[in-house]
Parts: structure tokens; sequence; C-alpha cells
């Protein structure tokens, strides 16, 4: 079931006014496409959290505004703690939407008990599926990823039927390997740079100058 | 051996202000969770260095851990006991010149509560008041 969001309309703009409106616990947000006109909205801050921790992209409108729409965009402040504003789109039956979906790793590797470390080169990976069908997540197993072995975007376990993901198969998304030896710096190998060089003057030490 | 650019343009630079919040290099990018600087100021290449061993010490070479930050900055200072004036002093050190947002330092690869741990260590070595930052 997806989430619902209690929405009204907005009929004042501006900074000023979105700072009232989040001080009272609501959010300025913004609803578009198919076609229709843009529509400026306010909703729950609380209601809207919520669906954000749930992981949902597509939620429900409700009030104002009916009908599913995807997160399209969702602004933060400087600390990427509190939601400045949403951007909602609209979707219907029988579309098709491109979702950026998170990848979990699950399991523990078993090059790990070797001495490697897992590093995950993919953490996000797009997809165009239907709006009915977008996953919070998609899992992939790390129990079969031995010392120096890749998994790729193809060893994705949960993909949705009818989604494509917008990535090549064959791109790595999680690799096992030994962590890299830090190596003792030469003191004396950066001796005399203490200074850098400065673009443009000669050196001293330049034969013939 | 600290961090320091390769080369310059100047020597000297001007002190400038730290004004308004980051509005890049605000997020967490490489690791999953992130030291986040809550005010502005200067951080020392000796400083970055220390939270770095104070870091790498406590992972131990599990995991990554990523510096955002690069002293491009030079501070000079003028030595002790000379009179006023006759221009600007000698560098002294290099800094990086941090707006409260700024990520400083990255881990990947470990838990979430050993990347608490490890930054707890690390903050106490940093002169600005800073906060964990998951990736989002």
């Amino acid at each position: 079931m997806a989430e619902v969001l209690q929405v009204e309309t907005r009929k004042q703009f501006g900074k000023q006014h979105n700072r009232r409106l989040r001080k009272s616990g609501k959010l300025p947000a913004v609803l578009y496409g198919h076609g229709k006109e843009p529509v400026s909205l306010s909703l729950s801050e609380e209601q809207f959290s919520t669906s954000l921790r749930h992981g949902a992209k597509v939620v429900e409108l409700a009030g104002v505004e009916q009908g599913q729409v995807l997160l399209q965009d969702v602004q933060w402040d400087t600390f990427q703690q509190k939601v400045l504003h949403v951007d909602l789109l609209r979707v219907e039956k029988g579309d098709r939407v491109k979702v950026e979906i998170p990848i979990v790793l699950r399991g523990v590797a078993p090059g790990t008990n070797e001495g490697g470390g897992v590093e995950q080169l993919l953490r996000r990976v797009e997809m165009e599926t239907s709006p009915a069908s977008v996953p919070e997540q998609l899992h992939l197993s790390i129990n079969r990823l031995q010392l120096g072995g890749t998994l790729t975007v193809a060893d994705i376990d949960d993909v949705p039927e009818d989604a494509k993901l917008l990535v090549e198969d064959s791109q790595a998304c999680v690799q096992c390997g030994m962590p890299a030896v830090e190596l003792e710096e030469d003191e004396s190998a950066v001796e005399g740079s203490s200074e850098p060089e400065i673009v443009g003057r000669k050196s001293e030490d330049q034969p013939g100058e | 051996m600290a961090l320091m650019p390769k080369r310059v343009k100047h020597r000297k630079s001007q002190r400038g202000r730290i004004r308004g919040s980051a509005t890049r290099g605000n997020r967490v990018v490489f690791g999953e969770f992130g030291l986040q600087a809550l005010e502005g100021g200067w951080i020392s290449a000796a400083t970055i260095e220390a939270g770095r061993i104070a870091a790498q010490q406590y992972i131990r070479g599990e995991g990554k851990l990523y510096i955002r930050i690069f002293p491009h900055k030079s501070i000079t200072s003028i030595p002790l006991e000379t009179r006023m004036g006759k221009g600007k002093g000698e560098p002294d050190y290099w800094a990086a010149t941090v707006r409260p947002g700024t990520i400083l330092y990255e881990i990947g690869g470990i838990s979430e509560q050993a990347a608490k741990i490890c930054f707890a260590r690390l903050a106490h070595k940093m002169p600005v008041k800073v906060r964990m930052a998951k990736r989002k």
C-alpha cells in the first residue's frame, strides 16, 4: 500500500512565505506532469519524513489533489537534515517512470575471512519501471564474493519483472580486495619541498640565469 | 608530511571572510558516513593529518577513509618580538577554509557503530564543531 500524503493548495509564494510555512510544520511542494498545469502545494513535514524514512518513491495524494505521484526531487538544507522543498510528478497506470533505487548488500563475503575488504562501487542504479512496482531498494547477495572477485549489476537479486535497469549488466557493483597498504613516507624525499613552487617564478639555481 | 599545494600563483593570500554555508562538498558521496562541520573556520594541514592518523589508527585497514578538504590557503605570521609594520609576515602553515556544512572526512566499509567511535576520536582533533552525517 502506497504512503498517503495530505496536500493543500499553496497560494503564497516566495522565500518569506515558504519560511513561515516550514515553521508551521509544512513543506512547500510543486506538482507537475502529464501535460497539466503545475500546481503549488503544501504538505505535512511529518507525513513526508515518514514516507522518506520508509523509502517510498511513489506516494498517493489526498486532499486538493489526488492520484499517484512520484517523488521526483527533494531539496535539503545545507546540513542535509531538513527538507526544504519537494517536486512531485504525476503518474498514472501504464506509465513508465525512471527512478534511482539504492542497492543494499546482503550477507557476508567469504573474501573478508581471508583479510579482504568489501567495497561497494555502485550504490544506486537507475531503472525504468511501472509506478506500481517501484521497489524501495534492490538487494545484492555477497555470500559468493571471494577475495579478488567482483559482482556486477547482473547479479542483483530482486529486480522487478517489468523493470529495466538503465545501466549495463557488466557494470561492477561490489568488489572484494585486499586493503591498500599504507606506505611509510620517506622523510628525506620530501625535504626541501617545504614551500610550493610559485607559478611563473624561475628557479634561482637554474644554470645560465 | 602534512598536505600542501604543489604549485601556487602567490605565496601569500589575504585572510578573507567565511560567509554563508557550504553549498558544495556538503554531501556524503564517497563513503557511507561523513564528518560534517557545523561552524566555519580554518583547519590547518597539521590538524587534517592528525585527524587522518586518529581515524586510521582506529579503523586499522578495515574500511576506507576519505579526506574531503585540502589546505589551499597559506597562513602567514610575523615572528615574536617584532615591531609592527615592515609588511606581511612569512607563510607559517597551510589551511583549508571550511564553511558550515562542509564534509571533512568520509568513511566507508565499516559499521555505523565503528564509524561513530572513529569520528568521535577524530572530532577531538577538530577546531570546529562537527556532527556525523550519513549518506542519503
